[in-house]
């Protein structure tokens, strides 16, 4: 197969500026568009709020150290939905047909899939999480940000936007195969990240180790988050007893595992949905 | 060219599950049931030509051109297009060819035309000169300078098809494969896209295969029509000799210088008279459908009696004044054809 002439990288900021160009046309559609998920993220984040009126603590973790697991995991959905929804939104053009339109063009399916749907609006939802991760460090008394918290914090977003991304591939190579299952899908990444909202140690051995082990959430935040806060967890609950800090600098390794995983998933289904797999 | 060796393709067809859960549902194994879409294709096709592809709804004509565009593998048989197999050179196909599906369009939807055929420009990596001039050409060929600024979504139909098929043109396709490409458009509309096409074709040298239900399009462009039904080439030929071999059956009307009912010779069903008292012909080899004064419709079938073999028996009897020779139109063929399938 011959080389494409095209370098990637700017066809990819060429088709995304279009996006965010069509999208534009509707100016107050747009602003109106990026209010609206920032608004209903903040309705989100007051219901948290709300829950930690009623309560002090919820096993163990203040309405702060919440504050910072919700915001790192939404600042992350937030990268991940900006860039993965063309993924995300693959279901019906399978089903209307337009997919076949990518596979007659010369640029390998991932990559116009990938670039087919930049959506700028969700800046809204990255906003939000980043007040809550604010809000999380100045209550009830202002935390000192030392340079290893940035560099923790940068890490998990940055690594839990590829886990969550990864988890996107999954649900266009799902869609690929079962034109009807995109709900199922959404229990993993909508569902993914209310769970990443709360402290892992809340839920039950299942829901951990499959946090774990299969959909990496608890790499996303909470072992940074115990990082950041210097917490302790419940035994058992860390992958071979290594320390907070060391999972969350592992994290990354574990996320291109990950992300790896999908790209292969992903592409024996478009082989599949061609006809030349089993 | 273009060459398909016994192609077959089937799907397998799951059972839509409906009710309650039915996303989870469907993750269980369902009833599935295996639907040939495509059985044996072959044909191959020269540089230059225009071919159509004829079928009805469901008769493979669609899935051909996804295997021949490298969209779908077949389950057997082989293809090349441009000397390639198309599913295993994928890329390097689709930078030679250019594909239309008239039912979807490439184009941004809330873009203007002209931002979107600059986009299909770069994710084919066409050098600019060689842009410039084929959006020029497209721009007289298919009149886009009326609403090359207006965004997709306000063209009608057949302004976002003229769009559509600019799109395809921007790299210098050596084939075209269109799907359907006159569908939902007005007369005006349809005679821009095969005027644009004949000039392609003629003038350019581009090798097009369409699929279409419009017997007009066939007629004005195709000099060769390939005629797909239950997965199979059942015609491979002009739309002439489609007639020929399936629209045999023919009608000779009959003007009679006199009543047929004096010629009490032949006069031998009197209770199928008609009301003056007409009674029907009676030539061996064919059936009076109709009749109305002097003048009867006889049909016959063409391979069974010659149409002058039948005109010479019918003056041995009746005294003529005129008769006509009706062939049936390639639509009465083509319906007829299409209808015979519906199981």
């Amino acid at each position: 197969m011959s080389k494409p002439d095209v370098f990637l990288p700017s066809l990819y900021i060429r088709l995304a500026i279009a996006r965010v160009r069509g999208r534009m046309r509707y100016r107050v559609g747009f602003l109106l568009m990026i209010l609206g998920v920032f608004v209903a993220n903040t309705f989100e984040f007051v219901a948290l709020l709300v829950l930690f009126g009623q309560v002090r603590e919820l096993g163990g973790w203040s309405a702060g150290e919440v504050a910072l697991l919700w915001g790192m995991s939404q600042m992350s959905f937030a990268i991940a939905e900006a860039f993965g929804h063309g993924f995300e939104g693959l279901a019906p053009q399978v089903r209307s047909g337009e997919f076949d339109q990518v596979l007659v063009r010369p640029l390998p399916v991932f990559f116009q899939v990938f670039a087919s749907d930049f959506q700028a609006q969700r800046i809204g939802r990255f906003l939000q999480g980043a007040m809550a991760v604010w809000y999380s460090r100045s209550s009830p008394a202002p935390i000192p940000w030392h340079a290893s918290d940035w560099t923790i914090l940068t890490f998990a977003v940055i690594t839990g936007s590829v886990i969550f991304f990864a988890t996107f591939v999954l649900g266009g190579a799902w869609a690929l195969r079962v034109v009807d299952g995109q709900e199922f899908m959404n229990t993993f990444t909508y569902g993914g990240t209310t769970l990443a909202s709360y402290p892992l140690d809340l839920f039950s051995d299942p829901i951990r180790r499959a946090a774990t082990w299969i959909l990496p959430l608890a790499f996303v935040n909470y072992f940074p988050a115990l990082a950041l806060l210097g917490r302790v967890a419940p035994d058992g609950i860390l992958p071979f007893g290594l320390t907070p800090i060391t999972l969350a600098l592992s994290a990354p390794i574990v996320a291109l595992v990950y992300f790896g995983i999908a790209v292969v998933v992903w592409d024996r289904s478009v082989m599949r949905y061609q006809g030349t797999g089993t | 060219m273009i060459v398909a060796e016994a192609l077959k393709k089937s799907f397998r067809v799951t059972t839509r599950r409906t009710g309650g859960f039915s996303a989870f549902r469907a993750l269980l194994p369902g009833s599935t049931s295996q639907v040939e879409a495509v059985r044996s294709v072959s044909f191959s096709i020269a540089a230059g030509e225009m071919v159509a592809v004829l079928g009805p709804n469901g008769a493979g004509k669609s899935t051909t051109i996804k295997m021949l565009t490298g969209i779908l593998v077949p389950d057997s048989g082989t293809a090349t297009t441009l000397g390639l197999v198309p599913w295993q050179s994928r890329r390097s196909v689709a930078k030679r060819i250019g594909v239309v599906f008239g039912q979807r369009t490439q184009l941004w939807w809330d873009l203007p035309l002209s931002d979107s055929l600059d986009l299909v420009r770069h994710m084919y990596g066409v050098a600019p000169q060689r842009f410039a001039e084929n959006l020029a050409t497209c721009r007289e060929l298919l009149d886009l300078d009326p609403f090359l600024d207006r965004p997709v979504r306000q063209l009608s139909l057949g302004q976002r098809m003229r769009g559509d098929l600019a799109a395809a043109l921007i790299h210098d396709p050596e084939i075209l494969f269109l799907d359907e490409p006159t569908i939902g458009l007005d007369l005006v509309a349809k005679a821009r896209i095969r005027d644009a096409l004949t000039h392609l074709n003629q003038s350019r040298g581009v090798t097009v295969l369409l699929t279409t239900h419009d017997l007009a399009d066939v007629a004005r462009l195709c000099q060769r029509v390939l005629l797909i039904d239950h997965g199979r080439v059942v015609h491979d030929g002009g739309l002439e000799a489609l007639r020929t071999q399936f629209g045999s059956g023919c009608t000779l009307v009959v003007d009679l210088a006199e009543p047929s009912a004096s010629d009490k010779a032949h006069r031998h069903d009197a209770h199928e008279t008609s009301e003056r008292g007409v009674s029907p012909l009676v030539v061996p080899g064919a059936t009076e459908t109709r009749s109305e004064g002097n003048r009867h419709w006889l049909a016959f079938d063409r391979r069974e009696v010659s149409a002058s073999d039948l005109i010479a028996s019918v003056a041995s009897r009746y005294p003529l004044s005129d008769l006509t020779l009706e062939e049936p139109d390639i639509e009465t063929v083509i319906a007829g054809l299409y209808a015979s399938r519906t199981e």
